[in-house]
């Protein structure tokens, strides 16, 4: 923080202080002890021991010429002797007082001057008997005092100059010691001065740091104070154990408390639960989630309500310890938008699913009233008809067709894009299966004029492993196209291998009206027909060359078109095939069932039960087989007696005319396939029955449920000329599973999920509407729809619910009603058991979506 | 001395702040024996010719204070015995007055009496109780008790430590 950069200059100043004080100190003691020395000297000089010593000198001349001038006087004059011993007296005390006085010691050193006081001292001394003896004596030695005296008068007058020269010497040393002390004290006054100068201006320093760094400080905290008074989110302040410091406006708001209540009050109060939804904060819990960013919590308002909140707690240092400040922000609002989100695009998706499953059901349900439709129209031509008749019939045939293959194709891209369906891999001999594709464009080709080619792979290697109806479709549909857009031209489909591994590049190209480069990304899009031109000469969903590419995407190869417009096309799909050695020549195309060219049948279907039939229809399509549907026998007598059907496959149990009259009714007729292998489709092979089907003139029995598997191993038994296929043991009911898995995973393997999903929901659907009619009312006005139900049931793999209808229906036909009658009650059970089978194996979507 | 001199005295007295009743009650003896000291320049109302002459016996009348001290100019510590000038100018009734000392060897100087106190100067008489000599700075010195403290050891006291007196004249 600033501040504490601002503090720490505060010792650093008070050192400076300190160091000045003591300078400042040093300096007043010096100049006081300079000043104490100056008084001193001063004091000294006012002792003035030197006082009038000029004066007392220049007397002792003075008083030694006064003596000899009243010597004179006295010689001349007897009477004034007494004068003469008053000057005496004078002079005398003035030479002892020079002798005495300490203020002469200094002179006492100058030798002339002792010198010239010894010879004073003598005079007064020789001459003092005199003076004090009688006046006689006196006036006698008058004559010879003067001229002593005389002879003295230059001594006294050398010491007169002696006292001046010294004492001047002396007051000029004591001058100078005096100027040097002054000096002194002057420049340490200066120093102090300075000192003080420097310190003043240290210390208006130190006052405008001061206050420009509380400015700064003041200006900070007003801002921060700004900014967290104004903070969209709750900003709290908390010390080291989680009590409440502070409190912000938003917090207030968010928490329903002011900052007066909030403050003192702890943190754990104001929330509900912890960061994992775990037990709410103990008091200093806060300050451990410090620094880990932001924590979902949920939080409490005063009121009573919790609310999801984001919290964020970051640590500062402040003068009295740790301070945590916690952020929060309340996210009431961004959950619900979120829920919300979540919501709609739970809806959309929804909508999507159900969009497509609609669409995949409309589609499936449109083909099987088309599957009569053509039937019929197929029928109507073997009748007499008129030239305009025909022509009608064709028109409707060929619109018929045209409708049913939108139709697959929308199932198509259905299945594609669930990308459940799995590829069923197997050899594939490339160039029989483009020369059967191109066998299959003939017609087409030629009523456009059109010739067709086929350029097989140059080392004559073609075959592959792939999943040949993908295999094909593919073909078909570039094939198709190229067929369709060109007019008298050629069309060839080459393949070749682009290295010994592959891949394989099979390259279909016309003389057709060819592509604008603009739209070679176009034309993979679903439900993309160029311009008019194209819809004029050919129609089409716009979904073939998108089941290509998704088909193509699927086997891990790549797409490309190459186009010129008015010279045609090139389609070149790169696929990475495993390529096998052996030629075709040497192996069989494909197992059974998997290469539908070597062993496709014309297969007419005769069943009552809707998802039953559909669903063998779809398998044998599936393996290749051309199909033909009949819906009750007596469409199945006239369609057999129409055409010639290398096998008829028959529900036993039909309403007016069974599976049996119907067989009879074929055998016995003059029918195109009255000597075709017909199989019986019955849920309750009992042994008896089996028995009654052959003498009937059926060669084989498929028992219900039908599998892929025994469909193809019954077929390969019609072909093989075997025999009727053995019974399969009868499961026991009670033991029985309620769902055999085998049987609907066929199912979803051989319809596509999406498919086979939409038909289990329909199936659930009316099941169970039904089932709750037949437990309501008497068994045996029902027996029709316990027959139904039985065949349904047995389709998906309900098999307790189908062993069980099963059992009903063979004690009604053996008379035994009430033990039928009871065998009813516990359905509704046993439903309910097999719909929560059924809806915890598969993901289903909610019966009621698709209502 | 008549009735009129003293109330004179005492209003003088009075009107100073400062007295020494003593003296002032004291009459002095005659002048019986040598002058140690004349005053001139006195009132010639009061005095004749405006002189007055003291001998020792008059002197000693006026006051024996006693001042124990050593000197620049003698060697060694003395007892000096004398009269304090203030007591004798509070007499000559020349309290106002600046005193002219002079001296045998023609030294003179002037004293203000207002700048005396009881404390100092002093007239001394005598030395070690002993009348002093011209020889010894006699007959009379005025003396300051220099060994008391620094104020006495001035460059005004040192020269008006005069030596040697004889005559006082009390200047108008």
């Amino acid at each position: 923080m600033p501040q504490s950069a601002i503090f720490r200059l505060v010792p650093v100043n008070r050192l400076r202080l300190t160091l000045a004080a003591i300078a400042m100190l040093l300096c007043g003691v010096w100049i006081g002890i300079l000043a104490f020395d100056l008084m001193r000297k001063i004091e000294r000089e006012s002792d003035a021991r030197s006082d009038n010593m000029q004066w007392t000198l220049n007397q002792v001349d003075v008083e030694l010429l006064q003596l000899i001038l009243a010597i004179e006087e006295a010689r001349l004059q007897p009477a004034s002797l007494g004068d003469v011993r008053l000057r005496f007296d004078v002079f005398y005390s003035r030479s002892i007082t020079l002798k005495d006085s300490a203020a002469f010691a200094v002179l006492h050193q100058d030798a002339g001057f002792g010198l010239s006081l010894l010879h004073l001292q003598d005079f007064v001394n020789r001459f003092v008997p005199l003076v004090d003896g009688p006046d006689t004596d006196l006036l006698q030695g008058l004559a010879q005092m003067s001229a002593t005296a005389h002879t003295l008068s230059r001594e006294a007058h050398q010491i007169a100059l002696t006292g001046v020269s010294t004492f001047a010497k002396e007051t000029d040393q004591e001058r100078a010691a005096l100027k040097s002390l002054l000096v002194k004290v002057g420049l340490l006054t200066t120093l102090l001065v300075a000192t003080l100068a420097a310190l003043v201006v240290i210390l208006l320093w130190l006052y405008r740091g001061n206050r420009r760094g509380a400015a700064v400080n003041l200006a900070m905290l007003s801002r921060l104070d700004a900014i967290v008074t104004t903070a969209l989110d709750a900003v709290i302040t908390l010390d080291a154990g989680g009590r409440i410091v502070d409190f912000n406006a938003a917090a207030s708001a968010t928490f329903g408390c002011t900052r007066a209540e909030a403050i003192g009050s702890m943190m754990s109060d104001l929330v509900a639960a912890g960061p994992e939804g775990d037990a709410p904060f103990q008091p200093g819990v806060v300050p451990a989630i410090s620094g880990q960013g932001r924590v979902r919590i949920t939080a409490r308002h005063k009121g009573g309500p919790t609310f999801p909140a984001e919290l964020a707690v970051t640590r500062a240092m402040s003068d009295h310890g740790p301070l945590y400040v916690a952020f929060l922000r309340d996210l009431s609002v961004y959950d619900a938008n979120e829920q919300a989100l979540v919501k709609a695009r739970d809806d959309a998706l929804a909508g999507e699913k159900a969009k497509a499953d609609l669409l995949v059901v409309m589609s499936h349900e449109i083909r099987t009233p088309l599957n009569g439709m053509i039937g019929t129209i197929e029928l109507l031509e073997t009748t007499d008809l008129q030239p305009q008749q025909r022509e009608y019939l064709r028109i409707m045939e060929t619109s018929g067709k045209l409708l049913m293959h939108h139709v697959n194709d929308v199932l198509d891209i259905a299945r594609l894009d669930s990308g459940k369906s799995p590829l069923s891999l197997g050899p594939v001999d490339l160039a029989a299966l483009v020369a059967e594709v191109l066998d299959n464009q003939a017609p087409n080709a030629r009523a456009n004029g059109n010739h067709l080619t086929l350029i097989p792979p140059p080392d004559g290697r073609s075959l592959v492993i792939g999943d040949p109806a993908q295999l094909r479709q593919v073909l078909l549909n570039l094939v198709g196209n190229a067929v369709k857009f060109t007019h008298d031209g050629r069309i060839s489909v080459a393949i070749a291998h682009q290295g010994p591994a592959g891949p394989t590049e099979i390259t279909v190209t016309d003389t057709g009206i060819g592509i604008a480069p603009a739209d070679f990304d176009r034309i993979f899009e679903d439900f993309v027909t160029l311009d008019t031109s194209y819809a004029r000469r050919a129609s089409g969903t716009g979904l073939g060359l998108g089941i290509v590419r998704r088909i193509v995407a699927r086997m891990g190869g790549t797409l490309s078109v190459d186009s010129q417009q008015g010279e045609g096309s090139r389609f070149r799909m790169r696929l990475p095939l495993p390529i096998l050695d052996r030629t075709a020549d040497s192996t069989p195309l494909s197992p059974v069932g998997t290469h539908p060219a070597a062993a496709a049948l014309r297969i007419l279907v005769v069943e009552d039960t809707d998802f039953s039939r559909l669903i063998v229809r779809d398998m044998l399509l599936r393996e290749g087989h051309d199909v033909v549907e009949a819906e009750d026998g007596a469409e199945g007598i006239r369609l057999a007696a129409e055409r010639r059907f290398d096998l008829i496959l028959m529900d036993i149990s039909m309403p007016h005319t069974d599976g049996l009259q119907a067989t009879r009714a074929i055998r016995t007729g003059p029918g195109a396939s009255r000597a075709t292998p017909i199989v019986a489709l019955t849920a309750h092979a009992l042994s008896q029955e089996t028995e009654r089907f052959r003498a009937g003139g059926m060669q084989h029995i498929l028992v219900k449920p039908i599998t892929r598997e025994t469909l193809r191993a019954t077929i390969a038994a019609v072909q093989n000329g075997t025999n009727l296929s053995p019974v399969p043991a009868r499961p026991d009911p009670v033991a029985a599973p309620l769902l055999n898995r085998t049987v609907l995973d066929d199912l979803i393997a051989d319809l596509g999920p999406d498919r086979a999903h939409g038909l289990l929901t329909r199936f659930l659907v009316e099941t169970g509407t039904s089932i709750d009619q037949l437990v309501a009312g008497p068994v045996l006005a029902q027996l029709a729809e316990v027959h139904r139900l039985e065949g349904s049931s047995g389709m998906f793999g309900a098999q307790a619910l189908h062993l069980r209808l099963s059992q009903i229906e063979t004690l009604c036909k053996s008379g035994r009603t009430a033990a039928a009658q009871a065998a009813l009650t516990d359905l509704t059970a046993l439903w309910h058991d097999t719909e929560q089978a059924y809806r915890s194996a598969l993901p289903l979507p909610q019966a009621s979506s698709l209502r | 001395m008549s009735l009129y001199r003293l109330v004179i005295a005492s209003l003088t007295a009075a009107l100073l702040g400062c007295f020494a009743p003593e003296v002032q009650a004291q009459t002095l003896p005659p002048l019986t024996g040598p002058v140690l000291l004349t005053v001139t320049g006195l009132d010639p109302a009061d005095y004749p010719d405006g002189k007055m002459a003291f001998d020792l016996a008059m002197l000693q009348t006026l006051g024996t204070r006693e001042i124990t001290t050593s000197s620049i100019w003698t060697d060694g510590t003395h007892v000096y015995t004398g009269v304090m000038v203030k007591s004798l100018a509070t007499y000559l009734k020349s309290g106002a007055h600046t005193l002219r000392f002079r001296a045998l060897n023609d030294y003179a100087v002037d004293i203000p009496a207002a700048e005396t106190s009881d404390l100092a100067p002093m007239l001394a008489y005598q030395a070690d109780h002993t009348v002093m000599s011209v020889r010894d700075k006699g007959p009379l010195w005025v003396i300051y008790p220099f060994d008391a403290g620094a104020e006495f050891r001035t460059d005004t006291a040192f020269s008006r430590s005069i030596w040697q007196v004889s005559e006082i004249e009390v200047l108008p």
